[in-house]
């Protein structure tokens, strides 16, 4: 693992039943980047993302974070679960959903902390949520919503976010924001993955790109990727390596 | 107001409140879990153990018949899970099989005991629909222990609880398991069931766990909240439904407090409408 890498996937495999989701994956994150995991419906990409964030254990294969073991660093990495996994109607407000990412650092008898509470405000407003704190998650907008779980993120004083699908239902000034926000957090040092579909706008903000079928058939730079001759492959659309 | 010195009516008071204020919080968590129908579930499944326990053991304490009933009910809940998990029957299809197999099996055991003669029977059909009345001092004081003992097992488990249900993979990223906290709750609903069998009955102790927190999530957008209102109103339902078994006394307590439960949840739901309203036309 080089010094410049977050996170590190050793021959990562999984599989449900007899299919395998992902098979023998190596890849390495490089820092300060944002990197897009694509690639057509059912090729793992969701997989690939648990297995990095240690929510589900890969059946073989590991995962290195920043150049020890996966649990060990933990808290330097958040997790950004699809839309559709979520419970929109579910009783909770903005701000305490914040502050779900300092759970851990509690006992159950503790109180926030003012620092902990500082944390969380931050994270709030950097996300321009303010005012919006005691609302229940359902009544915000879809960008809104994203925007409340990346501030989950950002108070956990995470260094590496993993975002499943994040733009899925935005429209095009929210999946604006989201992009700028994603530049935002790269260029404050910390590293962005992201699970993506759509290949239109890949390149803008997207600095690498793994394409995945079950196997990684390409990684690299956005464009490379994008004009590779394994992304026509992957999707079985001849003219789908022209696109910008 | 004679009630208020009156030790029967004072005994049923603080059993049907201790059982409505347990069965209110845990009804919560199973609502947002959307598994609601997993009270009815549980309170059909625990016939069976409470009749096994009086054909082996011929006691009629409620403690023993709660413990029958838990182990019964939570049989019951991992059988639907099972079923759901294993075959295509659907969530909700799995719990109609279950429900109404082990309503069916309890009163199979019931006449079973009836017909063999089993010294001390008198009452055990009332866990049909429950007799609040039959409650004894000490029934009030294991009702209050395990009342006590649900609290806290919700109040120190809380954070991870909401964490499972809002967002099970968020949990598990934290190093919560889901799988053992989805059996806490229904652990403590199959317990909340057992111990309110005698008041409510299996028929409708669903309603005790239920009802109180729908009428609490119209209003709150958290879930502790929510817990609090649905507490508040399960101590006025319960209240109010024995006042008017005790007003009408050939009438059992059980049936008076579900429908005083659900007239809450009716004028919970009006109130909300008209304060909505109200906000609109300003």
């Amino acid at each position: 693992m080089t010094p410049n890498s977050c996170l590190l996937a050793r021959n990562l495999s999984f599989s449900f039943g007899e299919n395998p989701a992902i098979h023998e994956i190596s890849v390495e994150f490089t820092r300060g980047k944002i990197t897009g995991i694509m690639g057509p419906n059912g090729s793992g990409k969701s997989t690939l993302l648990k297995c990095l964030s240690g929510i589900i254990e890969p059946h073989s294969g590991d995962v290195l974070a920043f150049g020890g073991l996966l649990s060990d660093f933990q808290d330097k990495i958040s997790y950004i679960p699809q839309k559709e996994k979520i419970d929109w109607d579910f009783p909770i407000t903005v701000k305490d959903l914040v502050r779900t990412s300092l759970y851990k650092s509690l006992k159950w008898y503790e109180r926030f902390s003012a620092e902990l509470i500082r944390l969380s405000d931050q994270a709030i407003q950097t996300m321009g949520l303010e005012g919006f704190e005691n609302k229940q998650i359902g009544q915000l907008s879809g960008g809104q919503q994203q925007r409340a779980f990346l501030a989950r993120a950002l108070a956990s004083n995470a260094e590496v976010f993993l975002l499943d699908e994040p733009f899925t239902g935005l429209d095009a000034k929210a999946t604006e924001d989201l992009i700028r926000i994603l530049k935002k957090i790269r260029d404050d040092g910390k590293s962005v993955i992201v699970v993506h579909h759509d290949f239109s706008n890949a390149a803008l903000f997207l600095d690498e790109i793994i394409l995945l079928k079950t196997t990684v058939l390409k990684f690299g730079s956005a464009n490379e990727v994008i004009n590779s001759p394994e992304l026509r492959r992957a999707f079985g659309f001849p003219g789908m390596g022209q696109m910008h | 107001m004679d009630f208020l010195v009156n030790p029967v009516f004072i005994n049923v008071l603080m059993g049907v409140v201790l059982i409505s204020i347990s069965t209110a919080a845990v009804g919560c968590f199973l609502y947002v879990q959307k598994n609601a129908l997993l009270g009815e579930t549980l309170a059909h499944g625990c016939l069976p153990g409470i009749y096994c326990v009086f054909i082996f053991s011929a006691t009629r304490d409620l403690l023993w018949l709660s413990i029958g009933a838990t182990l019964s009910g939570l049989l019951s809940s991992y059988l639907v899970d099972f079923i759901a998990a294993k075959s295509r029957i659907s969530r909700d299809g799995a719990m109609a099989v279950v429900l109404s197999s082990m309503f069916g099996l309890g009163i199979v055991l019931l006449s079973f005991v009836q017909q063999n003669n089993y010294p001390n029977q008198n009452g055990l059909e009332d866990l049909f629909f429950g007799n609040a009345a039959a409650m004894s001092s000490k029934d009030i004081r294991i009702i209050g222990l395990i009342s006590c003992g649900i609290w806290l097992l919700l109040i120190t488990n809380y954070r991870k609880l909401l964490l499972i249900l809002f967002d099970s993979d968020f949990a598990k990223f934290q190093g919560i398991r889901p799988r053992l906290y989805n059996s806490l709750i229904s652990t403590l609903a199959a317990i909340s069931v057992a111990i309110g069998m005698q008041t409510a009955g299996a028929v409708l102790i669903a309603a005790l766990i239920i009802t109180p927190a729908a009428a609490a999530r119209i209003w709150c957008s958290r879930l502790v909240d929510m817990i609090l209102l649905a507490v508040v109103f399960a101590i006025i339902g319960g209240s109010a439904g024995t006042l008017c078994s005790y007003a009408a006394p050939k009438m059992p307590t059980g049936p008076w407090v579900v429908v005083c439960m659900a007239l809450i949840f009716f004028l919970s739901t009006l109130m909300k409408r008209i304060y909505l309203a109200s906000l609109t036309s300003k």
